[in-house]
């Protein structure tokens, strides 16, 4: 077997003992191709990306705003015409007050958005009237 | 598919996926601000065609990441390539380095290997996927891929030990 031959089979992970027992050079390098597979394996340590969270929830929010927006407004179901009740004679009863409950401003939404310095942090506000800021 | 149940989709599938998603695009491009770029519009296309992928999204990712990183990779400004005279030809063959030093010498020796070799290497080696596995993800041949990773994992070990 050539060092060329070796190689390759080394490259595949395959055995090629025989030649490696004479081949000082080849031994080199299936032992640097044993320590690199490791190193590679290291490798595999993932970072975390918050951005992409934000970025994701920015663009999901924009779109159900956008959707929410650009919906026709619905068709109230028709009443029966035939639903005509003759019953019995109505009383006069005294019409009841009702207390209308003030509107509260609904709470503007807050998208949080993480960037790589630490000491950045921006904040888009969703505002469900006006669209966003 | 109601738009909050959509985005209840979508919200687990970048969960599930980001890391490997920046770290495969980490991987292929060797720096961190690029592969956050790689790895957002990753996941736009992914927003785009959620409804669209069935069953385990993970191929799809792993195929789109690779597509997205090599096109990035490709009309990225071409960086002057590591300096050849910083390898110290005195210095024994047989040093030991350390495992930092040699996964830096990986990360540097990544950027030299070609387009196929090192999206194979990545896959296989970094990723841990199988031979069968990446060759459906680049769309060739087991056997391509299992000659793409010899070449790819020997040009490594020579880069390494003329490097360190």
């Amino acid at each position: 077997m050539t060092c060329q031959e070796c190689e390759i089979k080394l490259g595949m992970g395959e055995d090629a003992a025989g030649h490696l027992a004479s081949c000082a050079e080849c031994r080199a390098l299936d032992e640097d191709l044993r320590l690199n597979a490791v190193a590679l394996r290291e490798m595999r340590v993932r970072p975390r990306m918050h951005w992409v969270w934000a970025l994701a929830a920015a663009a999901a929010i924009v779109l159900a705003i956008g959707l929410w927006h650009g919906k026709p407004p619905e068709k109230l179901p028709e009443r029966a015409a035939a639903a005509k009740i003759v019953g019995p004679t109505r009383t006069p009863v005294a019409p009841v007050k009702r207390v209308r409950k003030k509107r509260q401003p609904p709470e503007p939404l807050r998208v949080k958005m993480f960037t790589s310095d630490p000491d950045v942090v921006i904040y888009w506000i969703v505002d469900k009237k006006e669209g966003i800021e | 598919m109601s738009e909050e149940i959509a985005l209840a989709f979508f919200e687990r599938l970048v969960r599930l996926h980001e890391r490997m998603v920046l770290g495969v695009a980490y991987r292929l491009l060797g720096r961190m601000e690029d592969a956050q770029d790689a790895a957002q519009e990753v996941f736009l296309r992914l927003f785009q065609k959620q409804n669209m992928i069935e069953g385990d999204p993970k191929p799809w990712l792993y195929r789109v990441t690779v597509n997205v990183c090599n096109d990035w990779y490709r009309k990225r400004v071409v960086v002057a390539p590591p300096d050849e005279q910083a390898a110290d030809p005195s210095r024994d063959a047989l040093t030991t380095i350390t495992l930092e030093e040699r996964k830096r010498l990986l990360r540097d020796g990544l950027e030299t290997l070609g387009e196929r070799e090192r999206t194979a290497i990545v896959l296989r080696d970094i990723e841990g996927l199988s031979t069968q596995e990446v060759a459906k993800i680049l769309g060739v041949e087991e056997v391509t891929v299992r000659s793409q990773i010899s070449v790819a994992r020997v040009k490594l070990a020579k880069y390494v030990r003329k490097h360190s």
